[in-house]
C-alpha cells in the first residue's frame, strides 16, 4: 500500500516536472497575455527608476463583457487613469481629463507585455532561468536578450500559478537598472470588483483626443530591425513651440520620437540622457535639426538620426 | 468683428482712427489688443530676452497652428471620422496637446543640463537630470541649477537656458506622444 502510494507520488510528480519542462517561454508569454486579459486581479505595484519610487494600484476584470484595466497613484496626487476596451482616460490634476482611443495606458504597468508576444520572438532571444519569489508567490524568471545591440533588455518574473507578470526589470547594454515594476500583493477573485464593475458601466464624455492627421515626408534609409513607422503628423513641440515634422517609430516595447525642425542658433548637444534611460541624439543635417528621443541605445538612436531622408 | 480686427490691427500699427472708432474697439476687443500688440512687437523684434522665454508657448496656443513644411512634398491626406460621446479636440487646438502638455510634465520634469559626477562612467556627457517622483516635482523652472563649473563657463548663461528649454521640451513631447500616438484610430 504504501510502495503503491509512493509509486504514484513519483510518477505524478515525474508528470508534473515533465510538464513543466515542457511549458517554453512561448507558453509562458501566451499564458500570460491570457491572464492578463482575463482574470480578476488586484495587484498594488511599486515602480522604480533610478532616484524615484512611485506605488500604484493596478486592477484588471471583465464586467459586462468589457475589459477594464485601471492604474492609480497611491501617493502624491491623484493621478489615475483607466481603460474600458479601446478608450484610455486619463485623469490627472494638471489637466481636464481626456480620453484616446487606444489599447494601453501608457503608465508603468505589468501589462505592458500583453500582445506583444509576436514582437517579443521577433527582436528577444527568451531564456527561462530560476525561480524567484515576488510577493509572497513563486514566480518563474525569464530573461529576454535582444537579439541586437538595438533596444535594451528585459527579465520577467510570471506567477507560476495564475502566470500574470508580477515584476519586470529593464537593463541598458552595460547592466545598468533603468526601470523596475514589482508587484507587492496579488489578489486574484471570482468576481471584478466593485469599482472594475463601476468603470465598465460608466458611460465615457471625457473630451476625446482626435487621431492626429499623418505627414509622409519622410522616411529612413536604415532602422533597427523590428522598428517600424508608428504615427507621423506635424504638430509644435509643447513649451518651446517650436514646428516639427514628427514621426513615431515602435518595436512594439519601445517608442521612439524622431523630430525634423528647422536648424536652429543654437545646435543641440550630438548626446544626452535623462537618468532613467532615455537618449535623445541630435543630429544637424544641412538646414535641419534631426532630434531623435527614446528609451534605446544612443548609438542606435544617432543612427536613426543619421538615416531620415525626404521622400 | 473682423472689420474691427482690420481697424484695430492698423490702429496698432499707426493709423489714426477717430475717437468713436476707438471706443468702440477698446469695448470689443481687449484681448485682441494686447495680442496685436505682442504681434506687431514681435515682427518688429520689439520683446525683451526675458519675455521671449514664456512667449512662444503662450502665442502657440492662442492663434491656430499652421505647420511649416520643411520636406519637398506634401501628400493628402483624408481622415475617417469617429463619432464618439464626449467632446472632440484637435491635438492642434489650444485645448489639444497644449491643454494635456502639463500632465506630461508632472510625469517626469527634466531639470538641468549636468555633468554626471565622478562615479559614472560615461563621464562628460551632459545629462538631462530627472528630478525623483515619489512627490511630484514642480513645473520645470528657469532657475539655475548646481552645474560643474567647466562646462558652465563655456556657456553663456542665455544660451545654457535656451539649451535647457529645449531639451526639456523634446522629453517632454517624446513623453506625451507615446500617449497621443497610442491612438488605435491613427493610420498606419
Amino acid at each position: 500500500m504504501i510502495i503503491t502510494r509512493s509509486l504514484v507520488g513519483v510518477i505524478s510528480l515525474l508528470v508534473s516536472s515533465f510538464a513543466l519542462a515542457e511549458k517554453t517561454p512561448t507558453d509562458w508569454l501566451k499564458n500570460m497575455d491570457l491572464a492578463h486579459q482575463t482574470l480578476n486581479f488586484t495587484l498594488p505595484m511599486v515602480h522604480l527608476e533610478p532616484k524615484s519610487a512611485q506605488t500604484y494600484l493596478f486592477e484588471h476584470g471583465v464586467s459586462q463583457g468589457k475589459q477594464v484595466v485601471y492604474i492609480a497613484a497611491l501617493s502624491g496626487p491623484v493621478r489615475h487613469s483607466y481603460r474600458v476596451d479601446n478608450l484610455v482616460t486619463y485623469m490627472e490634476p494638471e489637466s481636464r481629463p481626456y480620453t484616446i482611443s487606444a489599447d494601453k495606458i501608457i503608465s508603468p504597468s505589468p501589462a505592458i507585455f500583453v500582445g506583444k508576444t509576436q514582437h517579443i520572438l521577433e527582436n528577444y532571444s527568451l531564456t527561462m532561468i530560476e525561480k524567484g519569489r515576488i510577493a509572497g508567490r513563486v514566480t518563474q524568471l525569464i530573461r529576454l536578450k535582444a537579439k541586437d545591440k538595438h533596444r535594451f533588455n528585459y527579465i520577467l518574473w510570471l506567477d507560476l500559478e495564475t502566470s500574470l507578470l508580477l515584476r519586470y526589470d529593464l537593463f541598458d547594454l552595460n547592466n545598468n537598472l533603468l526601470e523596475q515594476v514589482q508587484a507587492v500583493g496579488l489578489q486574484v477573485s471570482e468576481l471584478p470588483s466593485e469599482n472594475i464593475v463601476k468603470l465598465s458601466a460608466k458611460p465615457n464624455d471625457e473630451t476625446q483626443m482626435m487621431a492626429a492627421v499623418p505627414q509622409q515626408n519622410w522616411t529612413f534609409s536604415w532602422l533597427p530591425s523590428g522598428f517600424k513607422i508608428q504615427a507621423s503628423d506635424s504638430h509644435r513641440v509643447v513649451n518651446t513651440a517650436e514646428t516639427v515634422e514628427y514621426l513615431m517609430l515602435t518595436d512594439g516595447l519601445s517608442q521612439v520620437s524622431v523630430y525634423v525642425a528647422k536648424a536652429g542658433n543654437i545646435e543641440l548637444p550630438a548626446k544626452l540622457f535623462t537618468n532613467n534611460g532615455i537618449a535623445m541624439a541630435n543630429h544637424r543635417q544641412g538646414q535641419l535639426d534631426i532630434t531623435v528621443v527614446g528609451r534605446i541605445p544612443y548609438d542606435t538612436a544617432m543612427k536613426i538620426a543619421r538615416s531620415i531622408q525626404p521622400k | 468683428m473682423s472689420n474691427n480686427k482690420e481697424a484695430l490691427s492698423s490702429f496698432i500699427d499707426g493709423q489714426e482712427l477717430s475717437a468713436q472708432q476707438l471706443d468702440l474697439l477698446i469695448a470689443e476687443s481687449e484681448s485682441d489688443f494686447e495680442r496685436y500688440h505682442l504681434i506687431g512687437d514681435t515682427i518688429r523684434d520689439e520683446l525683451s530676452p526675458a519675455f521671449s522665454l514664456d512667449f512662444a508657448s503662450k502665442v502657440s496656443a492662442a492663434i491656430a497652428l499652421e505647420p511649416t513644411i520643411l520636406a519637398p512634398k506634401k501628400v493628402e491626406v483624408t481622415q475617417e471620422l469617429v463619432a464618439p460621446r464626449g467632446n472632440v479636440v484637435s491635438l492642434f487646438g489650444r485645448f489639444g496637446s497644449y491643454g494635456i502638455a502639463a500632465s506630461v510634465a508632472a510625469v517626469m520634469v527634466v531639470s538641468a543640463i549636468q555633468l554626471q559626477s565622478n562615479q559614472s562612467i560615461d563621464q562628460g556627457i551632459p545629462v538631462l537630470q530627472t528630478i525623483p517622483t515619489g512627490g511630484y516635482a514642480s513645473p520645470v523652472s528657469l532657475q539655475t541649477p548646481a552645474v560643474n563649473n567647466d562646462v558652465q563657463q563655456q556657456m553663456a548663461q542665455k544660451e545654457r537656458l535656451e539649451l535647457q528649454r529645449r531639451m526639456n521640451a523634446y522629453v517632454k513631447d517624446h513623453l506625451l506622444q507615446q500617449r497621443l500616438k497610442s491612438s488605435t484610430s491613427a493610420p498606419k
